[in-house]
């Protein structure tokens, strides 16, 4: 038996010497493992990228509502700046230097609006008055020299009435500005500032559109952002690139936190770089799906090899 | 790759059946759903009118009364989350914050410095602050806080582009999409069709409008005026253009057959046709409007806006379906009364080349209803 059995295993080995190449069994082997890896890891990768362009998607939606938002911020404290200026006796009381008189009129104002900070100043930016809410960061004296006023009062007699908007970055930090010159008659006598925190801003911006948003200077530093890291800077070719009209840029700002760069726009003006970012679970994705595939394969190899034995050995039997 | 060059024929032609009620009306047993109306919608952005009274001119309002601090506090206060579901089970809302202000932190500056200006009044137990000084300022004045000076964290920041001194219409999503002065958005590449193809469409005939051919034009790729370009001017010159109502609405438009005719369209680009309405009839009508046509792929990324001149477009512009739904009220007008539309056609640069090729005639149904 023993005898016998010695000579049947050495008739493949004679035969398997005999065979081409592409007929060896180390070869198809061989190719059967590369083809299993090659499937798994093209599952796995296409699943990875489908995931991962969905976010993008997603990142890109995210800041266009952020820049759409950003308009019904601007409306609100609009619609503030309007109020104030358009209340009678606003004008008197500015240009007679009476703060307490303005506290009676615009305090009331400013509690009906959702703007957070009020500021009536002087044309030589001197603040009569200030309002703010809790928690709202405290007044300063003086605003001499801010671009803004000197815009309004020079645009007062303008279409728009001297109202514009833009970030300013205070002492306090970045803070989204709404002014408006008020006017006694046809001249100006100072302007009224509605202000929000541009950090609030986003904080609700968030909330909207469901992702984290960061907002950079135009050197690419981070000034606000809702995210719970500190994000890193975008560097300040990609920034200025971005301003002055460039396409989105897509980039990781911290771990696995993709994030999209476009533009911040304030009336109409780009005034910052806007980062979207999510995590990014793209390779969590492909992770499984290379599992799910893997294990679909070893299945289907065991499955074959159980039905080629049967047919082997019933064959052998015969 | 998403941005290849579109060809897009887009006609619109002005359709007049007056004193029709009908189309709003879904058919029976098709329960009516509410949709938004377009043309009031959107946030219009407007930096130039002043505050309009009543009887027209510039209104002056009178001051509120202080008990509207207290009101408003309370109001507020009750806006705050008080449910885990308030954020209507899609997340846990974050019980006791804020919608309007919470969830953000400055990365630069710093909120330690103590107001500069005496405290003049607490309203509301402290949720309302005043600061001033009862009489002449006293002290030093201090350092200014104008965006100028040096903030921990960032040094002197850089101050950032000055806003057009007029109303620019609002382009839609410019920050992420929309073409930037100069360009922009996030294309990577373009591809013009091989040739463009002319394209000649024939409006359905309705009951008592003008059947008119559209004869279109290439125009350069990267020509096109800024989405939203609508608003601006405003008065009620007359328009010289055809005439395309009917007994009772008078429409004339500042293009020829009262069509607009866009092709090579590419995402970014925007078109506009200025059209004004007169009622020649002798009773007063609400004017209202309806986009019909035969609808492709194209309809579902176009947007479109129809704002009286002068009046800045919305932000973002309407997707175009929302004016395909029903007839959208525009506005009343009194026998004699002329209106003027702008209406502003804008292909986002998020199309993709799913409607490379495609063509959009779109039908204007403007209805005027007693």
């Amino acid at each position: 038996m023993a005898v016998k059995t010695r000579h049947r295993l050495s008739l493949p080995r004679r035969a398997v010497a005999s065979e081409p190449w592409y007929r060896r069994k180390e070869l198809h082997l061989v190719v059967g493992i590369l083809v299993a890896f090659l499937t798994v890891g093209f599952a796995s990768q296409r699943a990875t990228d489908g995931a991962r362009t969905a976010l993008d998607a997603r990142l890109l939606n995210a800041g266009a509502g952020a820049d759409a938002g950003l308009v019904g911020v601007e409306s609100e404290q609009l619609s503030a700046v309007r109020a104030i200026a358009f209340t009678q006796g606003v004008a008197q009381a500015l240009e007679a230097n009476d703060g307490p008189a303005l506290n009676t009129l615009v305090a009331p104002l400013h509690a009906n609006s959702t703007v957070p900070m009020v500021d009536m100043v002087l044309p030589n930016g001197r603040v009569v008055l200030a309002v703010r809410s809790k928690g709202a960061p405290a007044p300063v004296r003086t605003r001499a020299g801010l671009l803004a006023l000197t815009q309004a009062l020079q645009r007062a007699d303008g279409s728009r009435g001297g109202r514009l908007s833009e970030l300013v970055v205070f002492r306090s930090g970045p803070t989204l500005l709404t002014i408006s010159a008020v006017m006694k008659g046809t001249t100006p006598v100072g302007a009224v500032l509605a202000m929000t925190p541009l950090a609030n801003v986003l904080g609700r911006l968030s909330q909207e559109v469901g992702a984290d948003l960061t907002a950079y200077d135009s050197d690419g530093r981070p000034v606000a952002t809702t995210a719970a890291f500190a994000p890193q800077p975008t560097g300040s070719d990609t920034a200025r690139a971005l301003m002055g009209g460039g396409a989105t840029v897509t980039r990781y700002v911290f771990a696995d936190h993709r994030e999209q760069l476009g533009r911040l726009i304030v009336d109409h003006t780009p005034n910052a770089v806007l980062g979207v970012s999510l995590e990014d679970d793209s390779n969590v994705t492909g992770r499984i799906v290379a599992i799910y595939a893997a294990i679909g394969l070893l299945c289907t190899v065991l499955i074959l090899a159980t039905f080629w034995a049967r047919v082997a050995i019933e064959q052998r039997r015969r | 790759m998403r941005n290849g060059a579109i060809l897009l024929a887009v006609a619109v032609t002005a359709l007049v059946p007056a004193r029709v009620s009908r189309a709003a009306a879904p058919p029976a047993g098709v329960p009516f759903v509410q949709r938004p109306n377009p043309a009031l919608a959107g946030i219009r952005l407007d930096y130039e009118a002043p505050l309009q009274a009543a009887g027209g001119g510039t209104a002056s309002l009178a001051p509120l009364q202080a008990g509207v601090t207290l009101a408003a506090v309370r109001d507020r206060a009750f806006l705050v989350y008080e449910l885990r579901d308030d954020l209507g089970g899609f997340a846990p809302a974050p019980v006791g914050a804020f919608a309007l202000s919470s969830g953000g932190r400055a990365t630069v500056g710093t909120l330690d410095g103590a107001a500069e200006i005496p405290l003049f009044s607490r309203q509301a137990g402290g949720e309302e602050n005043s600061f001033a000084f009862a009489g002449a300022p006293v002290g030093p004045s201090g350092r200014p806080d104008n965006g100028k000076q040096p903030v921990p964290g960032i040094g002197v920041p850089i101050p950032v582009p000055t806003p057009a001194p007029g109303n620019e219409p609002p382009p839609a999503n410019q920050g992420f999409g929309g073409g930037q002065k100069g360009g922009g958005g996030t294309t990577t590449t373009k591809r013009r069709p091989p040739s463009p193809t002319p394209t000649t469409t024939t409006s359905p005939p309705p009951a008592t409008a003008t059947t008119s051919t559209t004869v279109t034009t290439a125009r350069p790729a990267t020509a096109g005026p800024r989405p939203g370009g609508g608003g601006g001017g405003g008065g009620t010159t007359p328009i010289g253009g055809p005439e395309c109502g009917t007994p009772g609405i008078s429409i004339h438009s500042n293009l020829s057959g009262c069509k607009i005719d866009a092709v090579d369209m590419n995402p970014g680009d925007s078109t506009s046709e200025l059209v004004q309405i007169r009622n020649t009839s002798s009773s007063t009508y609400t004017l209202s409007l309806e986009a019909t046509g035969t609808q492709n792929h194209l309809w579902q990324d176009l947007r479109m806006a129809v704002v009286e001149q002068g009046t800045p477009a919305p932000s973002p512009l309407p997707p175009l379906l929302y004016w395909t739904t029903q007839y959208n009220d525009l506005t009343t007008l009194a026998p004699g009364e002329t209106v003027t539309y702008v209406i502003e056609l804008y292909l986002p640069s998020t199309a993709g080349n799913v409607d490379q090729s495609l063509a959009a005639v779109i039908d204007f149904d403007w209805q005027a209803t007693g």
